[in-house]
């Protein structure tokens, strides 16, 4: 796919425009209830090659990691799975220099524990309500897997 | 997704950061290695215990364990998968202190010493105890299936030559 995909970014003059048009729209379904899980699997796929075909200028990452925070500065945390999809497909790409991980950390990292400490604290108060009341593994199974 | 496959994302993240933070080859130093501005972080260590130890008391659950054994699978499955990745982040971070030591890496030594350092401390302490506990009362209940949930060698991580209790763990492990 991402030689397929590669030429498209590289056209002289509209590589970058036409990347940020892709990315744009990417990110848009990612965050869309209405796109089913399997489907933004795939648009994950999509947001990596448009993240390393972004190496030498970095910029979309950039915007992308802080429409990321800010999302999840926002959302409850039953929302938070696109903002998190999102900087995985920024993370992972390889060509990241440390320095701007590091960045990216300094960056995001106070709303990472924010969110960690509601995930880790919403468990809890579900698995306290779970205990307090019917112990049945159906039941548990429809609270905790849906 | 639910709370839980979010939980799990998220360990990705931390785990994802401490990678790419960290240096692929330790004796490379001509590359920088970041991982002490994740090291000062109490308040990371303290969360990514609570996550560690999550677990829902019900089922077959063994009390006083940290792995996941109610016998929901699905709900095994990801509490587990949470807790290797949590496992992996401070085998990342102990690596990192190991890697410092061995090859003097320009690091604050302050900021290695698990007297002074919480997170190191907090592993040392918290973390540890939680494995040998959880270990003792799994060979107890004669669980033989925990290697479905987490991967044994990650038992292992903690590279133990860091604590006073390498021995204790190491003849832990493998009596169990």
């Amino acid at each position: 796919m991402e030689k397929l995909l590669t030429p498209l970014f590289d056209r002289k003059g509209s590589h970058y425009e036409t990347r940020k048009y892709i990315l744009e729209r990417v990110i848009q379904a990612l965050y869309s209830t209405n796109v089913p899980a399997s489907i933004k699997g795939a648009f994950q796929t999509f947001l990596k090659i448009i993240f390393h075909q972004d190496k030498k200028d970095g910029t979309l990452k950039q915007d992308s990691m802080n429409y990321a925070i800010q999302q999840m500065q926002k959302q409850q945390v039953n929302d938070y799975a696109a903002s998190l999809l999102l900087m995985r497909s920024i993370l992972e790409d390889s060509v990241n220099p440390s320095e701007l991980v590091a960045a990216w950390w300094n960056t995001c990292y106070e709303t990472l524990v924010i969110a960690g400490n509601a995930l880790v604290e919403g468990i809890g108060s579900e698995i306290i309500d779970v205990v307090k009341g019917d112990l049945q593994k159906e039941k548990l199974h429809h609270i905790f897997i849906g | 997704m639910n709370s839980l496959e979010i939980l799990q994302l998220w360990t990705v993240i931390i785990g994802e950061f401490v990678k790419r933070l960290g240096r692929n080859d330790p004796r490379d130093l001509t590359k920088p290695n970041y991982l002490d501005i994740v090291v000062d972080k109490e308040d990371l260590v303290r969360l990514l215990l609570k996550a560690m130890i999550l677990q829902l008391p019900a089922g077959d659950q063994i009390k006083e364990c940290m792995f996941a054994t109610s016998d929901i699978p699905q709900l095994d499955r990801l509490l587990n998968t949470v807790k290797t990745n949590v496992l992996r982040v401070f085998e990342s971070i102990l690596e990192f202190r190991q890697d410092a030591i061995d090859i003097c890496l320009n690091v604050n030594s302050a900021i290695l010493n698990p007297e002074i350092n919480k997170f190191y401390f907090h592993i040392a302490n918290d973390g540890v105890k939680a494995i040998l506990q959880s270990l003792y009362h799994l060979s107890r209940a004669g669980y033989v299936y925990i290697e479905n949930g987490i991967k044994v060698e990650y038992l292992e991580l903690y590279r133990l030559n860091l604590y006073s209790s390498k021995n204790s763990m190491k003849l832990f492990v493998k009596a169990w």
